[in-house]
């Protein structure tokens, strides 16, 4: 089967070819709440946000790691793997937010016979803030 | 009065001590199809058991943090005993390593320890970050992922 991205395609400047475009609502909080049983207040219940200094209830943050995963991963393809990924929550995102997920490769390198391929991830909103910055470690198909 | 630090002995004699994260877990369909839906992800890998079965899987594969599932990240609290009170607390980072595919029918038991307390100072007062370590092994006792949680504590002022 054809891979969707070859190690050989990929270029160490370039940007990832895919981006994960998602908008924030409460509904969407409450689901990921649900979906991990994450019931800490401040997702779901204003007062209690409000109260804890917020505006409003705030997403979870492995929900925005999620979907830079989501990213990667409909990026490669089936054939290529996930290793690792780290990232910090630097800013918190409320509903009626935008959340646009983006890579670009920093490094490639062969490794006891695996293809890596080292990522710059950015969880950003619809207004360029970048809220979770992080780093990616991935694995793909090599052509030869 | 000096300022007192965030850190105290009892909390410090804690670094490395397992701590409870939970009783082992069965990774079940529904959950993977939940988790799948709720970041709007359409790989049929998660949701798609004939699918999965063709390309070599037991079963429905869980997306990459679904261990994070029913996972306590407020699990510190219970054994830290802090010297201020918390005005707010705020997950601060994620750190993963995804060694094994996890599959609906497996079996996770997640272990972890606290590795490090940092103090800091912020634009919101004195803060304090816990970053732990919880590895999740299988039923066949290997280790599917090393999940490194950050949780920051923002100390409300003295008064």
């Amino acid at each position: 089967m054809k891979a969707k991205v070859y190690y050989e395609d990929v270029e160490i400047g370039q940007d990832i070819p895919h981006q994960v475009k998602e908008k924030l609502t409460t509904k969407s909080l409450v689901k990921w709440a649900a979906a991990v049983r994450d019931f800490y207040e401040i997702h779901y219940d204003k007062d209690f946000a409000r109260a804890a200094g917020m505006p409003d209830v705030i997403a979870h943050g492995p929900n925005k790691l999620a979907l830079l995963e989501r990213m990667l991963q409909e990026w490669m393809g089936e054939e290529g793997r996930l290793h690792k990924i780290s990232c910090t929550h630097k800013a918190s995102n409320f509903p009626g937010e935008t959340l646009i997920c983006k890579g670009k490769i920093v490094k490639k390198y062969v490794k006891e016979g695996r293809n890596f391929v080292e990522c710059e991830v950015s969880v950003e909103n619809q207004n360029g803030l970048v809220c979770v910055p992080g780093t990616a470690v991935v694995s793909l198909p090599s052509k030869k | 009065m000096p300022e007192q630090s965030l850190i105290t002995d009892q909390m410090r004699a804690y670094i490395g001590k397992d701590i409870d994260w939970g009783p082992p877990f069965d990774v079940e369909k529904g959950a993977i199809k939940n988790f799948a839906e709720a970041i709007n992800d359409p790989n049929p890998l998660f949701t798609d058991e004939k699918y999965a079965r063709s390309k070599g899987h037991s079963s429905v594969v869980a997306p990459p943090i679904f261990p994070t599932y029913n996972l306590p990240l407020g699990a510190p609290l219970m054994v830290l005993k802090f010297p201020f009170t918390v005005a707010t607390g705020v997950h601060g980072g994620d750190e993963w390593e995804l060694l094994q595919d996890v599959h609906a029918g497996d079996t996770l038991t997640p272990k972890g320890k606290i590795i490090n307390l940092v103090e800091r100072e912020g634009k919101k007062g004195k803060m304090l970050f816990v970053t732990s370590e919880v590895t999740f092994t299988n039923q066949r006792g290997e280790i599917a992922a090393i999940y490194r949680p950050t949780e920051i504590f923002i100390a409300a002022p003295a008064k």
